[in-house]
């Protein structure tokens, strides 16, 4: 890992940079290009570009999909950069204009005749064409898609997407079912299963989505959550991947209960409502009712422990709020209401650390648990990312392998908000 | 924007599928041709494929032709890359499909999956083209959680891409987002920027509701103190003895795989549930709906209880569907629900009693026993609709009703046996004379004279049933009809009316007509035998009359007439036309055929043991 590319001060440079490039293609858009604010925003991407160029023979911004990567760099987004680049997607998009490469320190004509070009062609139908065989003297563009290599979002970002869409589908549908609104299951379906291929690519990821903040607790995202640990668990038990999306979609909608009380005969009447007499709706139905039953069905044993643990760790099951994900385990291992091989399964695949669980390593460290490989080591030695020193300070993000000898043991688990950290963040790093 | 979605299979599959040709070169007039004709060809498929079904041979031609015209453009470029739009579809921004609804697109199911673009690899094998163009295939019966896309997942496509419009970041919205297209994708976005960040947002109140009461703070976590506590916390041998006791044995992992397995649902079919799942179904559902539950759970719950009741009818499993009925209407029994059986249902109820009747396991006491739990008003309905459709072979299971059919059903029946439609009148008329008696007799006699002479006929019969005396008064006449057919006809209709006297004069009439006497020797006979069976004794005593006067028996009349008087007599087989018989054998001048007549008829008398046949 670079880690001079993860630096602050080279996100820094890299949101200065794209927010000049965005600047100043706007302002040529609006403005004649004698026009002062277009020379204001000439001189500002020229300071940028300069500060980029530190250290670099060519600098190279991308646009993929709403991502911004300055050499590589991952620009964070935020509302303010969505809605610049929104401002200028007509022009990247028109002009095909995915991947601009500068390869050297630019000058004001330089930079006057590449947005000459911009204006003139974004004029034309085809402009693109036109616009790409236009030869600039240290600027080189191009449309990322036709230049051979197809153009995939980071696996981390897929999951990221895939967790989101499956979280505002499930919103809607919970939505729908509180307003007494006819629904449809089939967007959830499409949900669940998109959320399923992503689990079994990147399950450490995906059981990091599941620590997002935003709508922890609500109906909605527990049944998101529920959906990710029972596919990891399908996952870990072998399960081929149509009956762990069977099991995913079980999993969101064993509790559509959204006044929150989990009330099992509210979700019956409502999947009874949903599925009136298809018959498909008769094993949704059981899932649903067998959830906890250690006779229950396959389905229902994974998706009950599942749910349970994401319960106890995110609203818990008294007033003392939610509990710490080791704890949680403990409770449902103590429980005779699960099935013993569920349970353990469950263990198996979270880890006596459970994947995002934040802890403080023996050495004082704070690090954060992404991953459990199945490689038969310990359950309770899995890999964490360091992200605060032993002086709560910041750390490098290092990953440490607790299973190899010489590295800390865990000390405790712990509760991240205190300590401002945004667990999902660190597993999309 | 868009995002790629191999449908089905994961992303890094999609790579596999060749580069797409260039855009100059999908714009040759040639290639655009080329992709124009699969996509017609394309379009005729998923039509037929449709309305034909897959086994017609007329689509297997259709795919084959489907085939060659794909195979021809792969010869050209390596991929086929359309982009779908709701009013047609693009090659190389070529249009080569408008149409004037997306309902006629042949890939409406795609579209309104939110799949703008489809890409086929030149490597695309018979089984992905069959999946892809099964899930073209619009069914009238929408699965609630089915769609195109949900089809396509299970099915491992390596040659087939369908990118789809992502509904957090294009234009479009889909169904989920209820009209909030615009704010949920902002709403997408801030997520998306919260869970890029490092930083956790300020948002006091969620962080309060998510805090755990074992929140430590910065101050208890480092320095000099907390070091010195970590030391006492850390038991690594503790951590590593209770991770061991989660190891799964290969036993219990096999049997919880198996049951996770066993409840997929892979198409519209879900192998391995327990047997007892419905069961399952139904004590949840009853649980979950009780008896003062609002008027619209209540027809929910009916909707998915009578549905698994009419299922263990149609598998003989008559108690079973007894018994959920019932419970069923324990649920529907309070006021505010349409009953049991809504008239949506009574399609399924048709089927479900069709089924029953032609499984040859069951009896007809299981078809009984499912009329039974239905409701009259639901007999009424059912039969009026197939009535009205003109679907008469439910008729049959009128017969199955315990306590017969309504007034109304039987004004339609007998409305049927009078009716235009003289292949309806003929298949109701058996039912109508059961059935509908009182109201059925001029209808039938207006059906006796009708120039179908087959519905004719059955009226005739269905009429001895209802009123014999007319169904005599109007067979008789036709026992000299010069068609064979009526004669016969009648014959039959006198022998089973029952009424001795008032058939006589019929025959009477017969013998002394000059039909019968230059009739052939068959019929005389078969004449002389059914006198007997339509008067009975009386009958018997009229040919015996006939023979014993010396008449038909004497030698002045033809031998044939002789012989045929013989052979009835020895149907006859009663004891005084034994005598006559044995009589007309005697004798130095008896004709051979007589002769031969008269041992035809004892041996007939002999083997029937002196009782009339």
């Amino acid at each position: 890992m670079n880690r001079a590319k993860r630096s602050p001060e080279a996100q820094q440079r890299a949101r200065a940079l794209t927010n000049g490039f965005i600047i100043l293609v706007k302002s040529a858009m609006v403005h004649e290009l004698n026009n002062e604010a277009v020379a204001r925003s000439i001189d500002q991407f020229r300071d940028a570009l300069t500060d980029v160029f530190r250290g670099n023979d060519e600098v190279v911004l991308r646009f993929v999909e709403e991502m911004v990567y300055v050499n590589g760099v991952l620009v964070r987004p935020d509302m303010g950069l969505y809605e610049m680049l929104q401002s200028v997607e007509r022009v990247l998009a028109n002009l095909k204009m995915r991947e601009v490469t500068i390869s050297g320190r630019l000058d004001r004509r330089d930079l006057r005749e590449f947005l000459k070009a911009i204006k003139k062609y974004m004029t034309m139908t085809d402009g693109h064409e036109g616009f790409h065989a236009q030869r600039f003297d240290k600027i080189h563009v191009r449309d990322i898609k036709e230049s051979g290599g197809q153009v995939e979002m980071s696996d981390q970002m897929r999951a990221l997407r895939a967790y989101l869409a499956a979280l505002l589908t499930l919103k809607s549908l919970i939505l729908r079912i509180e307003q007494n609104k006819k629904v449809s299951i089939a967007p959830t379906k499409r949900a669940t299963r998109d959320l399923t291929t992503m689990v079994y690519a990147n399950e450490a990821v995906m059981l990091g989505m599941i620590q997002m903040r935003r709508y922890r607790g609500r109906t909605f995202n527990r049944l998101v959550n529920c959906a990710v640990i029972a596919v990891a668990m399908c996952h870990r038990l072998g399960v081929d991947r149509v009956a762990a999306a069977e099991t995913a979609l079980g999993a969101v909608l064993h509790d559509l209960d959204w006044t929150g009380k989990r009330d099992r005969k509210k979700t019956v009447h409502q999947l009874v409502r949903i599925y009136r007499g298809e018959r498909v709706g008769r094993l949704r139905v059981t899932i649903a009712s067998d959830v906890g039953r250690v006779d229950g069905l396959g389905p229902s044993r994974v998706i009950g422990v599942a749910s349970q643990y994401e319960k106890l760790t995110t609203i818990g099951d008294n007033k003392d709020g939610p509990i710490l994900p080791d704890e949680a385990l403990r409770r449902i291992e103590a429980d005779a209401r699960f099935d013993k091989i569920a349970v353990k399964l469950l263990v198996t695949t979270l880890g006596v650390y459970p994947v995002g669980t934040t802890v403080q390593l023996d050495d004082g460290c704070i690090a954060i648990v992404v991953e459990l490989p199945d490689d038969g080591r310990s359950l309770a030695e899995p890999i964490v990312k360091v992200v605060k020193d032993a002086g709560g300070g910041g750390a490098d993000g290092r990953l440490e392998d607790l299973s190899q000898s010489g590295t800390p043991d865990i000390a405790r688990t712990l509760e991240p908000e205190p300590l401002e950290l945004n667990v999902t963040h660190f597993f999309l790093a | 924007m868009t995002d790629a979605t191999n449908s089905g299979s994961d992303a890094d599959r999609s790579r596999g599928v060749e580069d797409a040709p260039e855009e100059s070169q999908r714009r040759n007039p040639q290639l655009v041709g080329k992709a124009r004709d699969v996509v017609k060809c394309l379009v005729l498929l998923v039509k037929n494929r449709a309305l034909l079904g897959l086994a017609h041979p007329q689509i297997r031609l259709l795919e084959r032709g489907f085939a060659t015209q794909l195979q021809q453009y792969f010869e050209m470029v390596d991929e086929l890359d359309l982009q779908l739009h709701p009013l047609g579809a693009q090659f190389g921004r070529q249009p080569i499909l408008t149409v004037e609804r997306p309902q006629h697109s042949p890939f409406f199911a795609l579209l309104q999956d939110g799949v703008r673009e489809v890409k086929i690899g030149s490597g695309v094998t018979s089984d992905e083209l069959d999946a892809f163009l099964e899930a073209l295939i619009v069914h009238e019966e929408s699965s609630i959680e089915d769609s195109a896309m949900t089809a396509l997942w299970e099915v491992d496509l390596r040659h087939i891409e369908l990118v789809q419009t992502d509904p957090f970041s294009g234009d479009d919205d889909d169904e989920a987002g209820g009209g909030g297209g615009s704010s949920r994708r902002n709403e997408f976005k801030d997520l998306l920027s919260e869970a890029l960040s490092d930083s956790l947002p300020d948002d006091g109140e969620a962080e309060l509701q998510c805090r755990s009461s074992f929140a430590l703070t910065e101050s208890e976590l480092f320095g000099p103190r907390a070091a010195a506590e970590l030391k006492d916390l850390v038991r690594p041998e503790r951590a590593r003895k209770r991770a061991e006791t989660h190891t799964m044995s290969d036993g219990e992992l096999a049997e919880l795989k198996a049951a996770v397995e066993g409840c997929a649902r892979r198409g519209k079919q879900a192998m391995g549930l327990p047997p007892d799942m419905d069961r399952r179904f139904v004590r949840s559902v009853m649980e979950a709906v009780p008896a003062n539950a609002p008027p619209r759970e209540r027809s929910a719950a009916r909707d998915a209880l009578v549905p698994v009741a009419l299922e263990a009818f149609s598998i003989g499993d008559i108690k079973t569907g007894q018994r959920i009925l019932r419970k069923a209407a324990k649920v529907t029994g309070k006021r505010g629900t349409d009953g049991l059986f809504p008239a949506e249902m009574h399609d399924d109820l048709v089927w479900i009693a069709d089924v029953i009747l032609a499984d040859e396991t069951l009896s007809a006491e299981a078809s009984r026993e499912f009329w039974a739990v239905l409701p009259p008003q639901v007999h009424e309905a059912i039969f009026e609709r197939l009535f009205e459709s003109g679907d008469l072979k439910m008729f049959k299971h009128v017969a199955l009703l315990g306590d017969g059919p309504s007034a109304k059903v039987k004004s339609m029946l007998v409305a049927a046996v009078s009716g235009e439609d003289t292949k309806r009148a003929r298949t109701v008329l058996p039912l109508a004379a059961d059935f509908a008696k009182e109201d059925l007799a001029e209808s039938l006699m207006a059906a006796v004279d009708g120039e179908d002479q087959g519905l004719g006929f059955a009226a005739l019969e269905a009429l001895t049933k209802i009123d014999p005396a007319k169904a005599v008064q109007r067979a008789g006449p036709w026992l000299v009809h010069e068609d064979i057919a009526r004669r016969d006809m009648a014959r039959e209709i006198l022998e089973g009316a029952g009424l001795h006297q008032e058939v006589l004069p019929h025959y009477e009439a017969v013998f002394d007509s000059s039909a019968f006497k230059t009739a052939d020797i068959a019929e005389k006979r078969t004449m002389y035998v059914s006198v007997g069976r339509a008067a009975g004794r009386t009958g018997l005593a009229l040919v015996r009359e006939a023979a014993t006067r010396g008449g038909m028996l004497a030698g002045r009349e033809s031998h044939e007439l002789r012989a045929a008087a013989i052979l009835a007599l020895g149907l006859l087989a009663d004891t005084t036309s034994r005598g006559l018989i044995e009589k007309a054998s005697k004798g130095w001048r008896v004709p051979a055929v007589v002769s031969a007549a008269c041992q035809n008829a004892l041996q007939a008398i002999r083997k029937s043991k002196g009782s009339p046949t």
